[in-house]
């Protein structure tokens, strides 16, 4: 174990903190006590093996588990067994590992229910949009603001489900810039995607923090954190073990043994 | 693809239509095609055969178009709408029977109001609605297979009550003498009268419902279907949003029963059953769903297609067999060559 863990040690000034959390599925300890906090304007990237629970504690985090232990909080509220979509409502948006584009909807519509969902759940929430018209011109040139901003050039009324891979993950980003979160997690952005569309990427994500929202990545791809990250935290084996910029964290053996096995 | 970019010239009223969806063809003149035709039917010939066929086209339609709500765009293949068709019927029924001169029905069951239509067709729908958000509450808890067979059971437990609690609504007896409408002094007697009064609320409920397909709440819906937990991450209460569409597909069903009782006049138990739930879940897999052309497509074909049968001249012992043998034949085909049926959008099931 590397020394102490002091830029993690959660005071309160982030906007979103989490303090000892836990986990665990049956026998296995995912979780043994994860402290943190995500800032605005800042990106933290959250490295490690596979198995060091990275994902279990975004998972945490946007709603879609519940810890057996721990807190976490969003501006001072808690945020700890609401269900994904309150957080949504009130902030928290995430990048799939696995994109989740609707696939029988158009690229349009993709972004256009992320606009929706976004105007009538946070703004309005007890209205369901029973009349208003889904695909009315104004959304419309709004979802055509959000995939220009990522670049994306596909006709948009093909089906999400015929993109290519990268075009999927491009499009799930638009409908993440569309929900005009506060505090976002990108589980793997550049996962499986080409170089080329990878570059597309960086400047987006960057973008993204520089408007203030606080950016949260799991990556595995060592040179993508260092272009990226304000912060590091590395984990293993449900703990973070090291954490500070990515040249620091990359100052130390044992780290880089585990992120890069050097 | 004309969304991209609407050229500034074209009058607003072709902009508006340009932004229909491409997989949902023009169901508009459709809606104004059928009304006409019905006119021209109706007026043309007046026999009661096709009058009751086009009666029992609009009632299955509002069937149709409600489960597709769930089904179609929820992606919640529900097995109970025939429990909703009935508790529409039995709760017109109820509402419409009064102890009086032929009381001894109305006597011996529990309740029975006496009202007239339009309250009773009012409540049949709350009824629906009420026992459509209930049943929300129970099968929302499962997704997928297990969400089919919670509204299979659902279902069951609706039918065996109608079957078996004789005080409530006589169970396998029936109830018999339902009132016919009476809309403000005016009696509807035959079919074709009945035609008359249905054809307008047809058109605005499947017209209402088609405004909602193409809503917010619609496209979110959609996304549920498509992935609920992407959907959920953008902010999408998925299960409050599914509730919703229950309780509404109830009570479009429950309109359909109520309207079904009053034109019939006697109802029993068995118009209620599992396989109506099959039947209306068929005929949305064999139209298709997810749009409005789907159901209104598998209705004609599943109303037309008893009637075609009969002129083939079968005899009578072996008809009904060699119609679920076609209607199997059918839908095994479509799942083998189109399966999201034939005019819908997306395939219906888990």
């Amino acid at each position: 174990m590397i020394n102490s863990i002091s830029p993690l040690d959660a005071d309160n000034s982030g906007i979103l903190v989490f303090k000892d959390l836990h986990k665990r599925f049956g026998d296995i300890a995912v979780l043994k006590g994860v402290s943190g906090k995500l800032v605005p304007g800042q990106i933290s990237a959250f490295v490690g093996p596979n198995g060091a629970g990275k994902t279990t504690l975004f998972q945490l985090l946007t709603g879609e588990l519940k810890p057996d232990r721990g807190s976490a909080t969003l501006n001072g509220q808690n945020i700890l067994g609401s269900s994904p979509y309150r957080l949504a409502g009130r902030g928290i948006g995430k990048l799939f590992q696995d994109v989740r584009a609707f696939p029988n909807l158009s690229i349009l519509d993709n972004v256009i229910v992320a606009i929706v969902a976004r105007q009538s759940y946070r703004d309005k929430p007890f209205d369901f949009g029973l009349v208003r018209n889904g695909r009315s011109q104004v959304l419309a040139k709004k979802a055509r603001e959000y995939l220009s901003r990522v670049g994306f050039d596909a006709n948009e009324e093909a089906l999400a489900k015929n993109l290519s891979w990268g075009n999927q993950k491009l499009l799930a980003l638009a409908r993440l810039l569309a929900g005009e979160f506060r505090c976002v997690f990108l589980d793997e952005p550049i996962a499986g995607i080409s170089t080329l569309m990878a570059n597309r990427m960086v400047p987006l994500i960057r973008e993204l923090a520089e408007a203030g929202v606080a950016v949260a990545l799991i990556e595995h791809e060592i040179t993508f954190v260092e272009s990226l990250a304000n912060d590091v935290i590395v984990m293993n084996e449900g703990v973070v073990i090291d954490s500070g910029s990515a040249s620091e964290v990359l100052s130390h053996a044992e780290t880089r043994e585990i992120c890069l096995g050097l | 693809m004309s969304l991209i970019e609407p050229s500034k010239e074209l009058p607003p009223q072709a902009v508006r239509h340009s932004a229909q969806s491409p997989d949902d063809p023009v169901p508009a003149w459709m809606l104004w095609g059928l009304l006409l035709l019905l006119i021209v039917l109706l007026y043309a010939w007046r026999p009661t055969y096709v009058s009751h066929l086009l009666v029992m086209f609009g009632i299955y339609l509002l069937l149709s178009t409600s489960l597709n709500l769930v089904t179609g765009f929820g992606g919640l293949m529900s097995f109970s709408h025939a429990a909703f068709y009935g508790i529409g019927a039995y709760a017109y029924a109820v509402a419409r029977l009064q102890a009086g001169p032929s009381g001894d029905q109305a006597e011996s069951i529990i309740w029975a109001a006496g009202w007239p239509f339009v309250p009773a067709i009012l409540f049949a729908m709350a009824v629906g609605a009420l026992f459509g958000w209930l049943v929300s509450l129970v099968t929302l808890r499962f997704r997928g297979d297990y969400f089919v067979f919670a509204t299979l059971g659902i279902q069951m437990i609706i039918f065996s009550v109608l079957y078996n609690w004789v005080e409530l609504v006589r169970g396998p007896y029936g109830l018999y003498g339902i009132p016919r409408p009476d809309l403000f002094g005016w009696s509807l007697r035959d079919s074709w009268q009945y035609l008359l009064m249905l054809v307008p609320v047809v058109t605005t409920v499947v017209g209402a419902l088609w405004i909602v397909y193409r809503s917010e709440f619609g496209l979110k819906l959609k996304a549920m279907r498509e992935d609920e937990r992407a959907a959920m991450s953008t902010g999408i209460a998925t299960n409050r949003m599914a509730g919703l569409a229950m309780t509404i597909a109830a009570g479009v069903a429950a309109l359909a029963g109520a309207s079904y009782a009053s034109y019939v006049t006697y109802i029993d138990p068995t118009s209620f059953s599992l396989s109506e739930s099959i039947f209306l879940v068929a005929l949305l897999m064999l139209g298709g769903a997810g749009n409005l052309t789907g159901p209104v497509v598998g209705t004609l074909i599943m109303v037309a297609l008893p009637e075609a049968m009969r002129f083939v001249g079968l005899p009578d012992a072996v008809a009904a067999n060699v119609r679920e043998i076609i209607y199997g034949g059918l839908l095994a085909g479509l799942m083998f060559w189109r399966p999201q049926g034939i005019a819908g959008e997306r395939f219906v099931g888990t």
